[in-house]
């Protein structure tokens, strides 16, 4: 049945409105699924701005994983990208091996080994 | 020694002795297991050294460049070290080449590093990019390994950190208890940690006293490995050169990083990024993204880098 056929009455305005926002809402739902696919697509492709390749020919120098930095002194730290950093590659989570603070007495030290 | 630090800490008794020209350490759990463990961490240290030592006449690595040129059926040790290292070069781009032995003995490590310190200051020679590890073939099937004729190869770094770990695996199960094992540093831990787990040391230097450290960190499982420019170092006419070479230049990395520590499943797997990121310099930070492991970076001005999950805290 053709719109141009329906009679002008409230009710039938009430059910144009409702099928208009059915159709914005829709319309809004698709264009941001279709955003997120392109910012997927570009985060891939785009050097430094999402590689998540392993081993160095994979790499993007410049980009950077979760980057943290203190003064050597140790006496404050802050979140920051070091310089150059294009980009979050994703990699920002702890790794599954990571360290933690410890207050006891370490039984053996890691550093350069001179001897 | 049996060390007693705190009523709250966990007693662990530590053995350590020279060997493969650094200080091997193992800690366990129960006093009464460490004699058997220092005897297994020296067992599996003169295997390791017998298969893969560049300094050893009567080393099978030996045989290898001998050989140069045709395939040689090697031990099991020395293929599991030739597979580990060549596996740390692909990954890395072949930031971590096994095959600078000519370039490192072109620089002056042509012998264990007390000897290289105790003569004068050798003259520069010509230095050059290495043949690379693409031109290293292995044969699973028949354990054999073949090298480029004029190729030398210098297992260092990834076969010192598989035998922290395989000496801790073997030992934890020998003793039937969590062990702990450092070799100049590199650190690989087996079996059940101890409450709060092992606890680490950072600092330039493996040999810094525990009260000296830059950082304490702990470790349940895996691994810990560091890597430095500032040790392991001697002088090649009137300039100071270190152990890590880049396979670019066959030279020398001009140090941007002074240390690298980071963990990983295992210290195999730890060493190959402290490594590398000494390789790559100023281009680490972008390189560690295609990485899973937690990392501290100790750049030449001293500013400290985290990352993946490396604690940044003030130091103790």
């Amino acid at each position: 049945m053709s719109p141009i056929d329906q009679p002008n009455t409230p009710e039938n305005r009430d059910k144009a409105r409702s099928r208009l926002r059915t159709l914005t809402r829709g319309a809004i739902f698709a264009a941001t699924g279709a955003t997120v696919v392109i910012g997927v697509v570009v985060s891939r492709d785009h050097p430094g701005a999402g590689s998540t390749g392993k081993g160095a020919g994979a790499t993007t120098p410049g980009s950077s994983g979760s980057v943290s930095t203190s003064t050597g002194s140790g006496s404050s730290s802050s979140s920051s990208s070091n310089t150059g950093s294009t980009g979050n590659t994703g990699n920002t989570g702890s790794s599954s091996s990571s360290p933690s603070i410890s207050q006891s007495t370490p039984t053996v030290t890691s550093g350069g080994s001179s001897r | 020694m049996t060390c007693t630090t705190d009523t709250h800490e966990p007693v662990l008794a530590t053995r350590s002795f020279r060997a493969i020209g650094t200080t091997a350490t193992v800690v366990v759990q129960d006093p009464a297991a460490a004699d058997s463990a220092e005897r297994m961490l020296a067992a599996e240290l003169e295997a390791l050294d017998l298969a893969c030592s560049r300094f050893r006449e009567d080393s099978q690595l030996q045989v290898v460049h001998a050989n140069a040129g045709s395939s040689v059926e090697v031990g099991e040790l020395l293929f599991e070290a030739l597979r580990v290292a060549l596996d740390a070069a692909e990954r890395t781009g072949g930031a971590v080449d096994p095959t600078i032995g000519n370039a490192i003995a072109a620089l002056g490590y042509d012998a264990d590093l007390d000897e290289v310190h105790a003569r004068p200051p050798a003259p520069p020679q010509a230095l050059g990019a290495v043949a690379g590890y693409m031109h290293v073939q292995l044969n699973p099937r028949t354990r054999t390994v073949r090298i480029p004729r004029g190729v030398r190869l210098d297992l260092g770094s990834t076969a010192k950190a598989l035998a922290a770990d395989r000496a801790a695996a073997r030992i934890a199960d020998g003793i039937d208890g969590g062990a702990l094992v450092s070799l100049g540093g590199d650190v690989a831990v087996a079996g059940p940690p101890p409450a709060g787990g092992w606890a680490v040391g950072i600092a330039r230097e493996s040999s810094t006293p525990a009260g000296l450290v830059d950082q304490v960190v702990a470790i349940m499982h895996g691994g810990l490995a560091s890597s430095a420019t500032a040790v392991r170092a001697w002088k090649v006419g009137d300039r100071q050169v270190h152990h890590i070479v880049d396979p670019r230049t066959g030279d020398s990395v001009a140090p941007y990083w002074v240390l690298v520590s980071a963990t990983g499943t295992s210290c195999v797997e730890a060493n190959i990024v402290t490594t590398a990121s000494i390789v790559w310099g100023e281009q680490a930070l972008g390189r560690l993204a295609g990485f899973d492991q937690s990392v501290r970076l100790v750049r030449f001005d001293g500013k400290v880098f985290s990352v993946n999950g490396w604690p940044l805290e003030p130091t103790t």
